[in-house]
């Protein structure tokens, strides 16, 4: 008997590291997939990959100036960096990372600070937002970092974030997108992208509008970014005229073998996956391998390099909407100027948030020269409240009162074509074609 | 009635049963152990595991760009499957030299088994960690999605059908193996009892070992058909198949073959027609109030204990 006593202990210890509960949503319906709306209707805007051949890598920079490093005799401030360097999600996160240190790499070489720049990179190891508080502490502890970028995903950012705000030390995120985050009143907390909720709020009318899709399923991955960003994506195609026919949170797993037969049963033209890129590719594919005909859409989350390299050829045709620019597919010179400096430096094309990361981290390299030879956590956080006009790769950033971007409530929308991504457009121009 | 018992409900059927082909291959491992020392291998997850990366270290290094037809597919598959059951086999034995037979010779109580199970399992996923990195691997391409029967209007695809006459057959083979042949005899006479077994000439250490070794066969194929299925590799990928394993194994009466297979396949469609029925978030709780209420009415599980 108590032989037994102790294997029903085991099931019910398994049963408790396992459950897990939350409200439901209803998928009805039956039958089969229908396949009219496609992402054939978005054309591609240009090449995907710079010509990086054509590039003189010689002026890359922001500075002309002979590298005078070592004639330097400032002291040494740094800058911080937490995401996910490593795990499934890294690469969501290693982009913006390493043009961050690319940024202070040239800003040393150019040699005209009046301090020397370090950069100081904290992994949170596919963590979510545990790890977070005590990277952040060390963070802080050190007296010479003056600004973080990041915390790289939401969940993370909404831990760390009112920790910083404590200790008065600036941190901008370049890819955290859940809304709520700004709603805090963390003062020193910025963002440098659109939120989920603008993202989200401009999916309804690119399905509905653009795409002409009208039966949408939703899939969150019920973590922070995830779960807000499918609420403000099914709010948006019910308010454009569409019909959400599923609505579920599946916690990242690697059978999705219910969650695609509910969709599939729900007859669904769009299969919406809001989550994050370790676990999209799965998605796409189990949905193919049980027939599932629909368009495959996400959001930033899901676009990593990781979607095509593992998703292949059931990425193509995926659309995936971002409000992060792809520097790769821009024609801006200053933009192109930077992923061919990306490409010299890591042998590879500059991925999602990349331009991002940039663009926060020059806005702390200009923070750290106004300071002349003695900035201070107080002179960055000043000088990046009062920020004005300034150009960055992404956009011009003029913040909120809320501490978002001004007017930067901008959507990308990129097709998987080919085995990459192809950038289609802004969801407000689609809408105006 | 809701739709999820009527309308859709055979075509929940076909997914949860391929869900629950793979659960069943495993728990065949869990159950053939306890039959003959009970005793809950921890570490079958982590077998299970080095069944799905073989799988995977094969087919890659057949084909690094996966399969251009359904015919080389099908020829990776059938090349990696000895390997990959091999593998899975070779490592269970392992486990059991180097976890518990030291433990055995020296009388050790239950519960070091138990711990000596847990850190074998730690152990040998940390180090495909180390080994592999951290970050999940796409498995190669194999078979490409093709409906390969049609059923009432509910279309079967083609690695579906693979799974679930795969785990059928297995177990068919595996109980002709355990009925028919002397190895199989000793191993029941084993499982029964051990010391009047060991008087009449078997040599239990041998049959121990032939015990881990077709879990292991088992639980290697299960990985197989796990990778092709769900596409992915990773160092912990054992994990949840190997919680939810054990968990079919003890609802189908664990030290039974055939309860091992009907546990499976039962889980696997609860789960999924329950996540239709109540939604994909309450599937293990669905699952889980069922194995407390079979539990209850048959603490033994539906098979009862017994090979």
């Amino acid at each position: 008997m108590r032989k037994k006593r102790l294997l029903l202990m085991f099931a019910a210890l398994s049963a408790v590291a396992l459950v897990t509960g939350a409200c439901a949503e209803e998928g009805g319906g039956g039958g089969t997939q229908a396949g009219e709306c496609e992402s054939e209707s978005l054309q591609a805007l240009g090449a995907t990959a710079p010509d990086l051949s054509s590039k003189d890598f010689k002026t890359v920079g922001f500075s002309q100036k002979a590298p005078s490093v070592l004639a330097q005799a400032g002291r040494t401030v740094k800058l911080g960096f937490i995401g996910d360097l490593t795990g499934a999600n890294s690469n969501l996160v290693t982009p913006s990372n390493e043009a961050a240190q690319l940024a202070v790499k040239q800003a040393n070489e150019a040699g005209d600070l009046d301090v020397t720049l370090e950069l100081v990179s904290l992994d949170n190891k596919d963590g979510g937002p545990d790890p977070a508080p005590a990277l952040a502490q060390r963070l802080i502890s050190d007296a010479a970092v003056l600004g973080v970028i990041g915390p790289a995903f939401s969940g993370e950012t909404a831990v760390a974030s009112p920790l910083f705000a404590e200790a008065g030390l600036t941190n901008i995120s370049p890819s955290a997108t859940n809304p709520d985050l700004t709603t805090n009143g963390w003062r020193t907390f910025f963002r440098a992208l659109a939120t989920d909720a603008v993202q989200g709020g401009q999916t309804g009318p690119l399905i509905v509008d653009v795409l002409g899709c009208e039966r949408v399923a939703v899939v969150n991955d019920r973590s922070e970014y995830g779960a807000g960003l499918a609420e403000a994506v099914a709010a948006s195609v019910e308010e454009a005229g569409g019909e959400v026919v599923l609505n579920e949170g599946v916690e990242p797993t690697t059978d999705y073998t219910s969650v695609i037969d509910s969709v599939l049963a729900s007859d669904a033209e769009v299969l919406y996956y809001s989550g994050y890129v370790a676990q999209a590719p799965l998605v796409v594919k189990q949905y193919r391998d049980k027939g599932g005909e629909g368009l495959f859409m996400g959001g930033d989350g899901d676009k990593g390099a990781d979607f095509i390299a593992e998703g292949a050829e059931a990425a193509e045709g995926a659309v995936l909407t971002c409000p992060c620019l792809d520097p790769n597919a821009s024609d801006d010179p200053e933009s192109q100027e930077f992923a061919a400096a990306y490409q010299e430096e890591y042998g590879k094309a500059v991925d999602i948030y990349g331009a991002e990361g940039w663009d926060v981290t020059q806005i702390f390299i200009a923070a750290i020269r106004a300071g002349g030879a003695n900035p201070t956590r107080a002179s960055v956080l000043e000088y990046v409240t009062n920020l004005s006009d300034y150009e960055g790769l992404t956009k011009t950033f003029n913040w909120t009162p809320e501490h978002e971007v001004e007017e930067g409530e901008i959507t990308y929308v990129y097709v998987v074509r080919d085995g990459a991504y192809a950038l289609a457009g802004r969801v407000d121009e689609l809408l105006a074609e | 009635m809701p739709d999820c018992l009527t309308g859709e409900l055979p075509f929940r059927l076909v997914g949860g049963l391929s869900t629950g082909g793979v659960y069943a291959l495993i728990a065949i491992g869990y159950t053939l152990v306890y039959g003959v020392l009970q005793l809950i291998n921890f570490a079958h997850s982590e077998v299970f595991m080095s069944g799905v990366l073989a799988g995977a270290v094969v087919i890659g290094a057949l084909a690094p760009d996966g399969a251009t037809s359904q015919a080389q597919g099908a020829m990776f598959l059938v090349a990696a499957l000895i390997p990959a059951m091999l593998a899975s086999g070779t490592l269970a034995v392992v486990v059991e030299r180097v976890a518990y037979r030291p433990l055995r010779r020296r009388g050790a109580p239950r519960l070091a088994y138990l711990i000596s199970a847990i850190g074998m399992s730690l152990f040998l996923s940390y180090a495909v960690q180390v080994w592999r990195g951290v970050n999940p691997e796409a498995y190669p391409t194999t078979l490409r999605a093709q409906a390969v029967l049609q059923i009432g209007g509910v279309r079967v695809f083609n690695k579906d059908l693979i799974i679930i006459v795969a785990a059928i057959a297995m177990v068919v083979a595996l109980e002709a193996f355990i009925r028919r042949t002397r190895t199989g005899r000793a191993l029941r006479a084993t499982a029964q009892d051990p010391e009047a077994a060991a008087l009449m000439g078997v040599n239990i250490d041998r049959i121990i070992t032939v015990t881990f070794f077709i879990g292991g066969l088992l639980a290697g194929a299960a990985g197989l058909l796990f990778g092709m299925a769900f596409g992915r590799t990773q160092w912990n990928i054992g994990f949840l198949p190997g919680i939810k394993a054990f968990t079919a194994a003890v609802l189908g009466g664990i030290g039974s073959i055939r309860g091992a297979l009907a546990g499976g396949l039962f889980l696997g469609l609860m789960e999924n027609v329950s996540a239709g029925c109540f939604g994909t978030q309450w599937r293990d709780v669905v699952a889980f109030v069922l194995l407390v209420v079979v539990l209850m009415v048959r603490p033994t599980g539906i098979f009862g204990e017994g090979t």
